[in-house]
């Protein structure tokens, strides 16, 4: 357990300066949790009661349409947060489904136990407060280049961020983040194979 | 069967997520789909729900009301004799097919008739009742009896009655999945 706080502690320190005494309490409370793969942490409809670290393993994020389709939002893998983040911070029901593609190791506090830490200590309200707006960042970057890059570009751009991806994750979740069907995901595997 | 309290609701739990997502993607069917019956005459897919929904009626609200520990004791449960045998009966089988077929009791068959895709929403709404009911696991009495549908008599532990319930909807949504193709 030691080895997996100084990991932790170690990413909290990378995306903000914390105060030690902040820093510790922080990643106080946190247990760990393994679970298979294809294990669903949180379903729609649900409140998100955890703020998930990844210590190993690939998980995703997806919602289901009316029509039954899945659309794949966000890959987790270490080191990084993770979990349906924004049901836990507005404490409303998420809106996807959370699962493990592979067996996964995490750390988790819940979210009862990280209010209480913000409300104790500005710093700590501070690093999620910042924490939310790269992932806010994040999310309206991906938002623009699904409207102005081709799949094919949006593919590539996906192997130079995250390489191992396409080795550890089924091809069908692949194109449903990339908003492919996967006859032609396939025929783009073909193609741009680097 | 013995396992550890907080394993326990994170298996059943993840269970219940499994079934919420299979019931999603039944959102697409058609009224007409959802109320088709086998070719060999067995249940439409709105009957298997409407016959979850009845044991959801009957289980949920005795679930519910389980009192709470009042001493921190218990950190494992250890299953009944009776409670692991039914629920073990209705363990869908390795594979597609389900192991023996069996006859609903008379009080849990669905009508015949067509149904509302309300009852899509109603067994959704009734697995978010169970993860409510999961997640408090750690606090309940687990040896806590409970009588069973069939009969007052019989009260099985309420940890082997949450087996059993969440066992017996994984049955009907393999039955549901064969059934599928089919539509």
């Amino acid at each position: 357990m030691m080895d997996t706080l100084a990991i932790l502690k170690s990413h909290i320190a990378s995306l903000y300066p914390l105060g030690e005494e902040e820093l510790e309490a922080l990643c106080k409370d946190w247990s760990k949790v393994e679970y298979k793969r294809k294990t669903i942490l949180t379903a729609a409809g649900e409140k998100e009661d955890y703020l998930y670290f990844v210590l190993e393993g690939i998980q995703r994020a997806f919602m289901v349409d009316d029509a039954g389709r899945e659309a794949t939002v966000v890959f987790t893998y270490p080191p990084s947060f993770s979990g349906v983040a924004d049901s836990l911070l507005t404490q409303m029901p998420s809106r996807f489904f959370f699962e493990t593609l592979t067996s996964s190791v995490l750390l988790r506090i819940s979210g009862e136990r990280l209010f209480r830490l913000m409300e104790e200590y500005p710093q700590i309200q501070s690093f999620i407060l910042k924490a939310t707006a790269m992932t806010l960042h994040g999310v309206l970057v991906r938002q623009t280049e699904l409207q102005l890059m081709n799949a094919e570009t949006r593919f590539k751009t996906l192997l130079n961020r995250s390489p191992h991806l396409l080795q550890l994750v089924p091809h069908k979740y692949i194109a449903s983040y990339l908003g492919v069907d996967p006859t032609n995901f396939s025929k783009m595997m073909g193609s741009v194979r680097i | 069967m013995k396992i550890v309290k907080q394993q326990l609701s994170e298996n059943l739990a993840s269970n219940v997520r499994a079934l919420i997502l299979d019931c999603e993607k039944l959102k697409n069917l058609t009224d007409i789909q959802l109320n088709q019956k086998r070719s060999d005459g067995g249940w439409s897919v709105a009957q298997v729900l409407a016959h979850l929904s009845f044991y959801s009626d009957f289980y949920l609200p005795l679930l519910e009301k389980v009192p709470h520990e009042n001493k921190i004791n218990q950190t494992d449960f250890k299953s009944g004799w009776l409670g692991n045998y039914f629920t073990k009966l209705m363990e869908p089988g390795s594979g597609e097919g389900v192991s023996k077929k069996m006859k609903s009791p008379t009080n849990a068959i669905p009508q015949n008739r067509d149904y509302s895709p309300e009852i899509l929403d109603k067994f959704l709404s009734d697995q978010h009742r169970l993860l409510g009911v999961l997640k408090q696991l750690n606090q309940m009495d687990l040896n806590a009896r409970l009588p069973i549908s069939i009969s007052k008599l019989i009260r099985l532990k309420t940890g082997d009655v949450l087996r059993f319930v969440i066992t017996h909807e994984q049955r009907h949504f393999k039955q549901i999945n064969r059934l599928l193709p089919e539509l």
